[in-house]
């Protein structure tokens, strides 16, 4: 959006409202491979902060946490 | 999620299931915008006894475990997902397992819930985030509501329904 038409203060709430469930629809209409991926993305995410507060590790399997331990060396 | 799917398929040439289908988050991603999950329900039928008159999961778990795949948690870790088989005791689930769509995947091809099955089954689940997928259902309209309120009706989920209903104030 350029800044000749966009005007932070000429929004509405109800435009909050609106983009957001436009955009929620553009992704509900996404390929389903398309969602897969960022689903991947997002679980990376999660992976990092989980790791960073040092959560989970003691709830997870050895199998599972050596898994994910070899994923993150990978995305590194 | 296409290893899993041709590693699903090959448990049911082998006959090791003998139907399947997905449904959970991953079910409802198929019909929703994207959001985190972290595993893959798997739900089976028929449902398997063992010997001691419980459910078993034994030949699943030791096919996969042939083939490298090892249990965490409550599933089974098939490439980088957890993929947790469930099998179909209610009802609804093995309708839903029944008159799964044929969906396509890469190469490939799976069985995912009918998203006025998938409503169901979270309107029986009950959690709140179950909750949460039943109005994100309603309100996406990817949910035929007249099949939907048949599924409930047939399946004895019509109070539940209500309940639902009165609690977040929607249109019956």
């Amino acid at each position: 959006m350029s800044s000749k038409t966009f005007d932070p203060s000429k929004i509405t709430v109800e435009d909050l409202f609106r983009a957001k469930k436009e955009w929620r629809q553009r992704q509900a209409n996404l390929p389903f491979e398309e969602k897969i991926k960022i689903v991947k993305k997002l679980q990376a995410v999660v992976r990092t902060i989980r790791a960073s507060i040092g959560e989970d590790r003691d709830k997870r399997t050895k199998n599972e946490a050596k898994h994910n331990e070899g994923k993150q060396d990978n995305e590194a | 999620m296409e290893k899993v799917i041709q590693v699903l398929n090959r448990m049911q040439a082998d006959g090791i299931i003998e139907k399947f289908a997905i449904g959970g988050g991953i079910a409802a991603i198929y019909y929703l915008q994207p959001y985190h999950t972290d595993d893959i329900d798997v739900f089976i039928s028929p449902v398997i006894l063992g010997q001691s008159g419980l459910v078993s999961l034994e030949l699943v778990y030791g096919y996969l475990e042939k083939l490298g795949y090892l249990p965490v948690k409550e599933g089974v870790l098939i490439e980088d997902w957890r993929v947790q088989f469930v099998p179909a005791f209610a009802a609804v689930q093995e309708e839903a397992i029944a008159q799964a769509r044929r969906v396509e995947y890469g190469e490939t091809y799976t069985f995912i819930f009918s998203a006025e099955h998938l409503g169901a089954e979270f309107l029986r689940s009950g959690r709140l985030k179950d909750q949460v997928r039943v109005i994100d259902l309603i309100e996406s309209k990817k949910m035929d509501l007249k099949v939907f309120r048949d599924i409930i009706n047939r399946h004895g989920l019509t109070e539940k329904w209500k309940e639902f209903v009165s609690r977040y104030d929607l249109e019956e």
